[in-house]
């Protein structure tokens, strides 16, 4: 007999993990979306000639700002356009909680400053344009709450900020369609694309961007367990034959190691001034630790794991979403092991 | 040049066609199975005691034919280095394989099969080289058993260190075009039967979960009608099974010179005639299949220091993927792959996975992001075998397409 409030917490563990994904999956392709539009050109990338760009770079508050003066910030997305003009960009899949609308604005006025990491000798641009990159049905309701936020603190921003809001076209082509929500920008080119809307094709974003799979935001954990079992582990299984008496293939690895792989393979090593490093370490020990709770790794102290590397059947992300559910296997000793093995 | 050992192959191949006189002039002188029998037995002689793979070429071109059941039979297999190199180290190290005279690629295979009553599966195969870098001819011959309970089962197992080559059914056109353009005008090659997949019409089958049907065909057309017919009909050939005649006069019935049939998963049989097919349609194959492990080299990022990947794109040239229906059977298509594991990030509107080759270490992201194709995103480790292997499972399994270097804006 089928145990219904189990499946049902099973399927609703599988539905959120799948919902997470696609809308970290889609934060990503919304920032390399708007990186095109900013600074689309003809150089070797495709970019604007002398523009720079990184997704999560370490930039410096001024004394005077508001919320956080002389601190360091880390906004989601950084665009130089030159060095008369930089974009900061947040992005925002979803607000489906207003009581977090508060924090998002506050974020927002953080970045409504003179900010200094730029790539310019003095670290500084002349302008900077705020903006909010947010799916479309929460677009309206975020900037209305961001303006009332506004009066009712009695702050008002100093540079530009815009809300663009971004959906999926999907006709031939799949696309992604930014069109400006509310607010304006410095650049009169970009100003006009965004205000008729403008459609991205992901196929270019995927291609072009590296096939980004990170940004600075906190990924989903069970998208960072499916890179790594699928783009790290079985890429390092030792040898043909597994370890016959363990039934799989031990693989040692410790949590910075891999996040310098990760970051090598999909992020940033922040090896440049005013880098940041991303992936980060606590994504992935956190996917480790996922790792060791549903029984595909030993935690073998500090940072160090070994995985139990074996083929899995199925769908991985439903696997691990469901497993993560269930409690934690105990590991019987060796000792009893034998003798259950003798008997 | 011909050599003595040359020579001696030429007289091997003379004394079997001998035999293969007598016996039609006196059946009761020696079974079939006997003239089978030594068909297979002067090829592994030959094998044993050629001092070089060219030896044993020279045999199979001037051998006139093979009698019934029994076949020149090729496999095209891909290796980076040394293939008789490697299999003799693999000789070394597993049961069922051994080295007989590596000076002609020559190795010995055996393998069990059944459950209740184990029986072997065995025979003598020559490893040739192509007329490509990094493709081998693999070459025996025998009967059916031997080749599909042993042959087949040992370039499954080989995997990664060998890959079958595929062939698409363009490429299967050009190499028996080729080989008709090779022939003198007298003699002409003729499609006999095929083996096929059929895309069924929705209105036939609306709720079916199966898209496709498979079945064998007989025909007697020239290879131009019976492509230009499959082409009409959405049909998919697995294998084509032809003929080489001889017509004499319009007046006269041709006379059968010899058959063959090559299937789209790298293979093909003979039973004469081999210098013809060596000569032209040989060829065609492996420089189709050479083309495409050309594309696939270096693209994972480990091997390009990790510089961006290069993505690959499967086109179908219809929009195939307008339809919701051929989006889910791509997914599910992708979710079964054999020896791999998948994770499925997003499905609708469009779909992202990803797939891991688990025996060869190899991974990729799989988009669909337009309705006429397929990006492929090699990752840390993205070999030509994992490639191959995945891009002929999609065709075979899904729909033939087109692979090629990813062209924005297509």
């Amino acid at each position: 007999m089928v145990n219904t409030s189990v499946a049902s917490s099973e399927q609703g563990a599988i539905d959120l993990a799948t919902k997470e994904i696609r809308d970290y999956e889609t934060s990503v392709q919304a920032l390399c979306a708007f990186v095109t539009l900013a600074i689309m050109g003809r150089d070797e990338r495709g970019l604007a000639e002398g523009s720079e760009y990184s997704f999560g770079r370490r930039m410096r508050t001024s004394s005077q700002n508001r919320v956080s003066p002389s601190e360091k910030v880390t906004p989601d997305t950084v665009i130089q356009r030159s060095p008369q003009l930089g974009y900061v960009v947040e992005a925002k899949a979803t607000l489906p909680s207003e009581a977090y609308w508060g924090t998002n604005a506050t974020q927002l006025h953080k970045y409504d400053d003179r900010l200094s990491g730029w790539w310019t000798d003095d670290g500084y641009v002349r302008t900077t344009d705020v903006i909010c990159l947010t799916g479309a049905p929460f677009a309206a309701r975020f900037a209305d709450y961001v303006e009332s936020d506004e009066a009712q603190r009695g702050w008002s921003f100093q540079c530009n900020l815009c809300f663009v809001e971004f959906s999926y076209t999907s006709r031939w082509q799949e696309c992604l369609y930014l069109k400006k929500e509310r607010g304006k920008v410095t650049d009169p080119q970009l100003a006009q694309v965004i205000r008729e809307g403008e459609e991205v094709n992901i196929e270019d974003l995927v291609a072009n961007f590296n096939g980004a799979a990170f940004y600075d935001g906190d990924p989903p954990v069970e998208y960072v367990m499916q890179i790594l079992w699928q783009h790290v582990f079985t890429h390092r299984r030792p040898g043909e034959e597994r370890d016959e008496e363990l039934g799989y293939w031990p693989i040692a690895v410790a949590a910075d190691e891999l996040t310098d792989y990760l970051q090598r393979m999909y992020g940033s090593l922040g090896e440049a001034a005013g880098e940041v490093r991303f992936p980060r370490k606590k994504w992935v020990r956190l996917a480790l630790d996922a790792f060791a709770q549903i029984g595909l790794a030993t935690h073998d102290g500090d940072d160090n794991f070994t995985i139990s590397f074996r083929q899995l059947k199925g769908e991985l992300v439903e696997r691990f979403a469901r497993r993560r559910l269930q409690p934690t296997p105990k590991k019987k000793p060796q000792a009893e092991q034998l003798r259950l093995l003798e008997s | 040049m011909v050599t003595a050992n040359t020579g001696a192959a030429s007289k091997m191949a003379h004394a079997y066609h001998e035999l293969i006189r007598d016996v039609s002039r006196d059946e009761g002188a020696m079974s079939v199975r006997e003239v089978e029998a030594s068909a297979v037995e002067l090829f592994e002689h030959t094998v044993r005691t050629a001092t070089s793979p060219r030896q044993v070429e020279n045999f199979l071109d001037s051998l006139p034919g093979t009698p019934r059941y029994t076949a020149i039979r090729v496999y095209f297999v891909y290796h980076d280095g040394d293939l008789v190199h490697f299999l003799l180290r693999r000789a070394e190290r597993r049961a069922g394989l051994t080295g007989v005279n590596p000076e002609a690629g020559g190795f010995a295979l055996q393998r069990t099969y059944g459950r209740e009553h184990v029986r072997a599966a065995q025979g003598i195969l020559s490893v040739l080289p192509s007329t490509v870098d990094h493709i081998f001819r693999m070459v025996t011959i025998s009967r059916s058993d031997f080749w599909d309970r042993a042959v087949h089962r040992f370039v499954r197992d080989t995997y990664p260190a060998l890959v079958r080559v595929f062939f698409r059914q363009a490429e299967l056109r050009t190499a028996l075009s080729d080989l008709q353009s090779h022939l003198d005008p007298a003699r002409r090659l003729m499609v006999e039967d095929f083996s096929v997949r059929e895309r069924r019409l929705a209105e036939e089958v609306p709720a079916s979960p199966v898209a496709y049907d498979s079945g064998r065909k007989w025909t007697h057309m020239t290879v131009s009608e019976a492509f230009d017919e499959a082409l009409e009909r959405q049909q998919w050939f697995r294998s084509i099974g032809f003929r080489l005649e001889h017509q004499r006069s319009p007046s006269r019935h041709p006379t059968l010179l010899a058959s063959g049939r090559v299937y789209k998963h790298g293979h093909l049989h003979v039973n004469g005639l081999y210098a013809d097919f060596a000569a032209a349609m040989l060829p065609a194959l492996e420089r189709a299949g050479h083309e495409r492990l050309k594309l696939f080299a270096n693209r994972g990022k480990t091997e390009r220091e990790y510089r961006p990947a290069r993505p690959l794109q499967l086109v179908f040239g219809r929009p195939v993927f307008d339809n919701r229906d051929n989006m889910r059977q791509f997914t599910e298509t992708l979710m079964r792959y054999p020896r791999a594991t998948k994770a499925l990030l997003h499905s609708n509107p469009y779909l992202h996975a990803s797939v891991a080759d688990f025996l060869d270490g190899s991974s990729l992201d799989v988009w669909i992001l337009s309705a006429t194709r397929v990006l492929l995103i090699p990752q840390a480790k993205a070999s030509v075998a994992a490639l191959q292997r995945l891009t002929e499972y999609i065709f075979s399994e899904f729909r033939e397409g087109e692979v090629g270097e990813y062209i924005s804006g297509q």
